[in-house]
């Protein structure tokens, strides 16, 4: 969506309340918002944050985290990717509904939405398999990108490990939930725009690994929502470039861009 | 004597004793009149490893589901007709968005807070203690935009479900294993009240042994031990 950085467009309308979503463009956890709206058919507007320097409405909509996404609807602020997700799903068309319908199913896209992208710990997964683990997929990427090369192949693993147990999870179906595209996907699609960057700083390539896993990336690409969305491979490593040198990390794989 | 829930199938809840997430489950299927089936709850089935044994797991029909806030919503999709009770998420979305937003907030922050002052040496469990502190300050401050006494307002609900361990967990047990207060009745006047009525119950036949609780100095022996146990162990 080019001509957002540092802009905001004309206020758009959901029946008769504003929708504003602010976030960063390389952000997973926004990109999962934009998608959810994308495919409710939700018109929204949309604030690009500099993480770096955050607007005084970030800051005040969110003071508790004061991190995006943020989606502020009728003057009132949501935070909190999953959070946002369903209720958006609650307030728009129920048509089509991003969580499923049964109970257990629900239960499950809401289990494996959080592990994702969530610090807690893992301690039972569907009754068979008894894991202790603390990093999940959000917190190995930051490790891959930002830490030394020790760490940075210790997370590689775990990062690997966690792709593989999603893919274990995603077994033969279409999507998470089965022919439907929704919640589950959602919340993991967001990710796949970072792998580049994470093959890239550590070294491997997931096709090798996770091809089952990639097949769906591809399958998800395929829909107008994840397409219009999502930022190229080679735009999220720039970012991820860029991020690390605010950081004040040096980047050895910069040049090669 | 095993009581099936409206779908017909047996439910039963694994974890251990003396935990929180447990204790927030139970009250949710008390809440609802759901039984669960506890002639097939064994000593050895409730005596899983030292790790997972602190996290509850509802089996129903079979099939478990996991993580306390996730399974608070399960159990109130799946009993949503239940006989009296009423729902435990708010209607609104908003309402709804914001309840599950805090639970989440309370759950991260103070899971860390209380590893931090559970295992740190005490000169520096001012931090965990600043920590738990500003979780009560973000509770108390949403208990007076209420209307009635609980966060789902005249009734419990989600947020008083998630959030309702820390009277007893922080107020009796903390104080018990490390004998440092947190729960400042001046500090956080609402919050002690509505600790007040969580506890006790509203005085209505139908909520009675609602909110049961582990047995005090069992509680406090168990985790002097567990304390113990734990903090050599790098985490």
């Amino acid at each position: 969506m080019a001509g957002l950085v540092g802009g905001v467009f004309t206020a758009a309308v959901a029946g008769d309340e504003e929708v504003l979503l602010l976030s960063w463009r390389a952000s997973v956890f926004g990109l999962r918002v934009r998608i959810a709206l994308e495919e409710k058919g939700v018109r929204y507007a949309y604030k690009e944050e500099d993480v770096f320097n955050k607007s005084d409405l970030l800051l005040q909509s969110n003071p508790i985290h004061r991190k995006v996404p943020v989606l502020i609807h009728g003057g009132r602020s949501v935070c909190e990717s999953l959070v946002i997700l369903e209720y958006v799903d609650q307030v728009w068309d129920p048509s089509p509904s991003l969580l499923p319908a049964d109970p257990y199913h629900r239960a499950s896209a809401r289990f494996w939405a959080d592990f994702a992208g969530n610090k807690r710990s893992l301690s039972v997964i569907h009754g068979k398999v008894c894991i202790y683990g603390k990093l999940q997929i959000y917190e190995c990427e930051r490790r891959i990108r930002h830490n030394k090369y020790k760490d940075r192949e210790a997370a590689k693993e775990e990062l690997i490990g966690h792709l593989k147990l999603l893919e274990e999870l995603l077994g033969d179906k279409v999507y998470f939930a089965g022919d439907s595209f929704g919640f589950l996907d959602i919340a993991l699609i967001t990710f796949s725009c970072w792998f580049y960057t994470f093959e890239t700083f550590g070294s491997f390539v997931l096709e090798n690994e996770c091809p089952r896993l990639l097949a769906w990336v591809r399958r998800c690409m395929e829909r107008e929502s994840v397409a219009k969305v999502l930022p190229s491979p080679q735009e999220v490593f720039k970012i991820a470039c860029m991020v690390r040198k605010k950081l004040g990390f040096v980047d050895e794989k910069e040049h090669a861009f | 004597m095993s009581k099936e829930a409206d779908s017909g199938e047996v439910v039963q809840l694994r974890g251990m004793w003396a935990s929180p997430a447990v204790h927030r489950v139970a009250w949710a299927l008390r809440l609802k009149g759901v039984e669960e089936d506890l002639e097939r709850k064994s000593p050895a089935l409730l005596e899983l490893n030292p790790i997972t044994k602190q996290v509850p797991v509802l089996v129903h029909g079979g099939r478990p589901v996991v993580e306390s806030l996730v399974i608070l919503e399960y159990i109130d999709e799946v009993w949503s007709g239940a006989a009296g009770a009423p729902p435990l998420l708010p209607e609104n979305p908003y309402e709804r968005a914001r309840a599950r937003f805090l639970a989440a907030f309370v759950e991260d922050k103070s899971r860390e807070a209380t590893r931090k002052v559970f295992f740190a040496p005490e000169k520096e469990r001012g931090e965990g203690l600043r920590s738990l502190e500003e979780i009560l300050e973000v509770l108390e401050k949403e208990l007076k935009s209420k209307e009635g006494e609980f966060f789902g307002g005249r009734s419990i609900g989600y947020l008083d479900l998630a959030v309702g361990w820390m009277p007893f967990w922080l107020g009796v047990v903390l104080e018990g294993v490390l004998d440092c207060k947190v729960m400042n009745a001046i500090k956080f006047p609402t919050f002690y009240l509505w600790s007040k009525f969580f506890l006790q119950n509203p005085p209505e036949e139908k909520w009675e042994s609602i909110i049961t609780l582990p047995p005090r100095e069992k509680a406090i022996e168990y985790f002097i031990k567990y304390r113990q146990l734990y903090s050599d162990s790098p985490k």
